[in-house]
C-alpha cells in the first residue's frame, strides 16, 4: 500500500517533470527503485500528452467564440450605460416627442440652461439626453454636405471628451463604446465630403477623384489635425494618473481613436502624398479617353 | 505553463479574474485566450467530435460571463471552476445526444497543425490520437475524467482534484491506474501496427 502510494506520487513527479521538458529516461533515473516500473508508464503518458498537445483548434472557431463573447460582455454592460436613456417602451414615440419638446424648447430659449448645463455631461448622466437630442436637431437642419460633415467631425471630438472622462472615472467599457460611437462620427464625416471608410481599419478609404474642392479639404483637415491632436494629448496624459494594469486599456482606445483620424485626414490629402504615407484606394478614372 | 498554473500565471488569472468580476470586457478577452485551448481540448477530448467541441468551448465562457461574480476564491482555483462548468456542458450534451455515437476523432485530425510535407507524419500523429481516444474510452468514467484534464486540459494534479470535488492522493492513484491500462491498451496495438521491425520495448510515437 505505502509502496503504491510512493509510486503514485512519483509517476506524478516525472509527468510534471516531463511536461516540462525532462525526458522519460532521465526522470525514471532519479528513481533508480521504480525505474523498470516507471519507464514503460512513463512512455505511453508522454505519448499521450505529445497526441494530446498536437490538436489544436481552427482560428476562425475562436475568433466567432471570442466576438460571441465580447458582444455579451457589451450587452450586459449596456443596462448600466443606458440608465438615461429613451424610455424602452414606444421609443419611437418617445423620441418623436422628445425631439419636439427639446424643439420647440430651443426655439423658445427656455431650455438654455439645461442645454448649457449638459454640455459636460457623460453617458449615464441625468442631462446626457439633451446633448444628444441638441445634436441630433442640429442634423437635421438644411445644409450643405460640407457642413454636415463638419458638425460629424464636431460630434467626434465631443465623444472623444467624453471617453476620455469617463476613462478617467474608470468606466472603460463605456467609454469603448463611446470610442465606436466616434469612429462612426468620422465615417459619416467622410460620406460627406465623398470618402468611403472601410470598416476594416488595414484597408485604406475609397477615394474618388476630384469631388471635394481643395480649401474644403484643408478646413477639413486643419480641424482633424486639431481634434486629433487634442485628444490625443488628453488621453496621453490619463495614464500617470491610473493603476498600471488600466493604462494598456488607454493605451489602446488613444491608438484607435488617432488610427481613425489619420486615416481621414490621409485620405483627404493630396495625391501627391509622399511614399512613407499609408496606401489608400484610388476610384480608377471613369473614362480615359485614350 | 508546465503542470498546471505556476505562481506568475496564476496571479495572472487572478488579475484576470478580479476584474472580469468588475465588468472589464478586455479581462474577459484575456481569460479567453488564456482558456480557449484548454477548453477545446478538453471538450475535443471528450467528444470526439470537433464541431461539438468548438460549440461547447464557445458556450462555457459565456457561462463564465453570466456566473463569474459568484467565483470565490478562497484557495479555489479558477481553473478548476472553468473545468467544471465544461464538465458539466459536456455531459449536458451527451444527455441531449442520448449518448449518441461520436465521431472517432477524424475530424479532429483535420484542425491538426503540420505542414503539407508532413504527410507521413500526419498520418501517424493522426493513428496516434485515434488509439488514445478509443483506449482512453475503455477507461472507467473517472479514470477518463483525470486523464483527460491532466492531459488535454493541462491542469495540475491539485487544479484536477479541485475540479473534480477529490483529494490529490485520489486523483494520482486514479491517474495512475489510467496510466497502466493504456499502456496495456495502447501498447500491443502499437506494436501490431508496426510490425515486426518495431521494437521490443514498443516506445511510443
Amino acid at each position: 500500500m505505502k509502496r503504491q502510494r510512493e509510486l503514485d506520487d512519483i509517476l506524478d513527479d516525472c509527468l510534471e517533470r516531463i511536461r516540462g521538458g525532462e525526458r522519460v529516461e532521465d526522470c525514471a533515473g532519479r528513481y533508480p527503485v521504480y525505474r523498470d516500473e516507471l519507464v514503460p508508464l512513463l512512455e505511453v503518458a508522454a505519448a499521450a500528452m505529445r497526441v494530446a498537445s498536437t490538436v489544436s483548434y481552427r482560428p476562425e472557431a475562436k475568433e466567432r467564440g471570442l466576438s460571441r463573447l465580447t458582444s455579451a460582455v457589451l450587452q450586459r454592460g449596456a443596462p448600466k450605460a443606458r440608465r438615461f436613456s429613451w424610455p424602452g417602451w414606444r421609443p419611437r414615440i418617445a423620441h418623436s416627442l422628445l425631439v419636439g419638446l427639446v424643439a420647440a424648447l430651443l426655439a423658445t430659449g427656455t431650455a438654455f440652461g439645461a442645454s448649457a448645463a449638459s454640455s459636460d455631461s457623460v453617458p449615464g448622466d441625468p442631462l446626457y439626453w439633451v446633448k444628444t437630442t441638441g445634436e441630433s436637431i442640429s442634423l437635421m437642419v438644411p445644409q450643405s454636405d460640407m457642413d454636415r460633415a463638419h458638425k460629424h467631425v464636431g460630434m467626434a471630438r465631443v465623444r472623444g471628451q467624453e471617453m476620455s472622462q469617463l476613462m478617467a472615472s474608470g468606466r472603460f467599457d463605456e467609454a469603448e463604446l463611446l470610442a465606436i460611437r466616434m469612429r462612426r462620427h468620422l465615417n459619416q464625416s467622410a460620406v460627406f465630403v465623398h470618402l468611403i471608410m472601410p470598416t476594416n481599419p488595414v484597408e485604406m478609404p475609397l477615394r474618388p477623384t476630384g469631388r471635394l474642392g481643395r480649401q474644403n479639404a484643408v478646413d477639413l483637415i486643419v480641424r482633424l489635425e486639431r481634434d486629433g491632436g487634442f485628444l490625443r494629448a488628453r488621453l496621453l496624459d490619463l495614464p500617470g494618473r491610473m493603476p498600471l494594469s488600466e493604462r494598456h486599456r488607454v493605451d489602446l482606445l488613444r491608438r484607435r481613436s488617432e488610427l481613425g483620424y489619420r486615416i481621414f485626414i490621409a485620405a483627404l490629402e493630396d495625391g501627391s502624398a509622399p511614399p512613407w504615407r499609408p496606401f489608400w484606394r484610388t476610384e480608377p478614372p471613369r473614362s480615359t479617353g485614350r | 505553463m508546465p503542470g498546471g498554473t505556476d505562481a506568475a500565471a496564476q496571479d495572472e488569472v487572478d488579475g484576470l479574474v478580479r476584474r472580469a468580476q468588475e465588468g472589464q470586457a478586455a479581462a474577459f478577452a484575456g481569460l479567453y485566450e488564456l482558456f480557449y485551448g484548454k477548453m477545446f481540448r478538453y471538450t475535443l477530448f471528450k467528444t470526439g467530435d470537433t464541431a461539438a467541441a468548438e460549440d461547447l468551448t464557445e458556450e462555457v465562457f459565456l457561462r463564465m460571463l453570466e456566473s463569474i461574480s459568484s467565483f470565490k476564491p478562497r484557495g479555489y482555483p479558477f481553473s478548476s471552476w472553468l473545468f467544471r462548468i465544461v464538465h458539466n456542458l459536456v455531459v449536458d450534451h451527451y444527455r441531449k445526444r442520448d449518448r449518441q455515437k461520436t465521431i472517432p476523432l477524424d475530424s479532429a485530425a483535420g484542425v491538426i497543425e503540420s505542414s503539407p510535407q508532413d504527410i507521413d507524419a500526419q498520418l501517424d500523429l493522426k493513428l496516434s490520437i485515434g488509439q488514445v481516444y478509443k483506449a482512453a474510452g475503455e477507461l472507467t468514467k473517472l479514470q477518463r475524467e483525470v486523464i483527460t484534464l491532466r492531459f488535454a486540459g493541462g491542469l495540475s494534479v491539485l487544479e484536477t482534484a479541485r475540479a473534480m470535488g477529490k483529494n490529490e492522493n485520489a486523483v494520482k492513484a486514479l491517474q495512475h491506474a489510467a496510466i497502466r491500462k493504456l499502456r496495456s491498451l495502447l501498447v500491443p496495438r502499437s506494436e501490431e501496427m508496426r510490425g515486426p521491425s518495431s521494437t521490443a520495448k514498443g516506445s511510443l510515437v
